[in-house]
C-alpha cells in the first residue's frame, strides 16, 4: 500500500444462547440475535444439521478498522424431525424455528373397541 | 484489557459443533472481560447493586461529538418492562424480562436464555439535553441517543500567540 493505510476487518465470534423446547408435535428451537438484519440471517438443514448464523456490522466505525459480529450455532436433528416443513420467525431479536415431527412420530389416540 | 486472545470464525465452528456446552466458558470469559475493562476504567459495574439483578444485559456506550449513544441488547422484551431514567448525570436502564418458561409450552431441552430483573447505571461525563433524549426499541436492541448541550460539544478554539 502506497499510502500506507491498511483495512481491518475485526470479527467477534459468538455462539448465541438458544433455549430447545418440545411440545408433542414439534420443537421449538429459540435463539438470541438482537440487531440482525432479518434477510441476511441463515438457517440452512445440511445432513441433518441445523446450522444458523448471522454476520452484523457494528455501526460505530473508527477510521479503517471495520468491526463485525460472527453469530453462529449447530444442532444435530433428530430422526423423528421433519426437515421440509420448518417454520422460521425473527422478532424482537429473537430468531424462532419451529421444527414439525415427522407424521410416524405424531402422539396417535387408539380407539379400544 | 482482555483476557485471551479471541479465536478466528472457523475453529469458533468446530468448537460449536462437537462441544456446544463451550458457549458456558465462552460466555465465562466475555462477562470477566466486561467487569475487567470496568473496574480498569473506573466504571459503574462494581459499584451496581448487585441485589437488583437477576442478569446483566451487554451494554455499547459510544460518545461522538454531538451525542451520547447506548446500545443495550435485551432481545425478546416487551418494550413497557424497561424503565430509562436520567438523575443527576446517572442513566439508568433497568427492567424485567418476562419468562415464557412457566407458560408450558413443553418440554424444556435447554435455556440458556437469560430472564429476570435487571439495572444498569452509567455516568454521564458531559451535560446532555434532558428533554431530546432518544431511546428506540428495535430487533432486540434498545437504543438511548443522549444529545449533548452545546456547551459540551468539543470546540475548537485558536489562541493567538503574542
Amino acid at each position: 500500500m502506497i499510502n500506507g493505510t491498511t483495512e481491518t476487518k475485526t470479527i467477534q465470534s459468538i455462539i448465541p444462547a438458544v433455549n430447545i423446547t418440545e411440545t408433542p408435535t414439534s420443537y421449538i428451537v429459540s435463539i438470541d440475535i438482537p440487531g440482525a438484519v432479518k434477510e441476511k440471517i441463515k438457517a440452512n438443514i445440511e445432513n441433518d444439521t441445523l446450522i444458523v448464523s448471522a454476520e452484523i456490522a457494528n455501526s460505530d466505525q473508527t477510521e479503517n478498522v471495520e468491526s463485525a459480529r460472527q453469530y453462529h450455532r449447530e444442532f444435530s436433528l433428530a430422526n423423528d424431525i421433519d426437515v421440509h416443513t420448518v417454520d422460521a420467525q425473527y422478532k424482537l431479536g429473537v430468531l424462532k424455528i419451529s421444527l414439525n415431527k415427522k407424521q410416524q412420530y405424531l402422539p396417535k389416540q387408539i380407539t379400544i373397541n | 484489557m482482555s483476557l485471551i486472545k479471541r479465536n478466528p470464525a472457523q475453529e469458533m465452528s468446530l468448537w460449536n459443533r462437537e462441544f456446544p456446552s463451550f458457549r458456558g466458558l465462552q460466555s465465562l470469559q466475555s462477562d470477566m472481560n466486561r467487569i475487567f475493562d470496568e473496574f480498569f476504567r473506573g466504571d459503574s459495574i462494581v459499584t451496581d447493586s448487585f441485589f437488583n439483578r437477576d442478569w446483566v444485559p451487554a451494554i455499547d456506550v459510544v460518545e461522538n461529538n454531538d451525542n451520547y449513544v447506548l446500545k443495550a441488547e435485551l432481545p425478546g422484551m416487551n418494550k413497557d418492562d424497561v424503565k430509562i431514567t436520567l438523575e443527576n448525570n446517572v442513566l439508568t436502564i433497568r427492567g424485567e424480562k418476562k419468562s415464557d418458561l412457566d407458560k408450558k409450552e413443553g418440554n424444556y431441552h435447554r435455556v440458556e436464555r437469560s430472564y429476570g430483573a435487571f439495572e444498569r447505571m452509567f455516568t454521564i461525563p458531559g451535560t446532555v439535553k434532558s428533554n431530546d433524549i432518544d431511546a428506540q426499541y428495535k430487533d432486540g436492541i434498545l437504543t438511548v441517543t443522549l444529545p449533548k448541550v452545546e456547551d459540551a460539544k468539543q470546540k475548537r478554539i485558536d489562541v493567538a500567540v503574542k
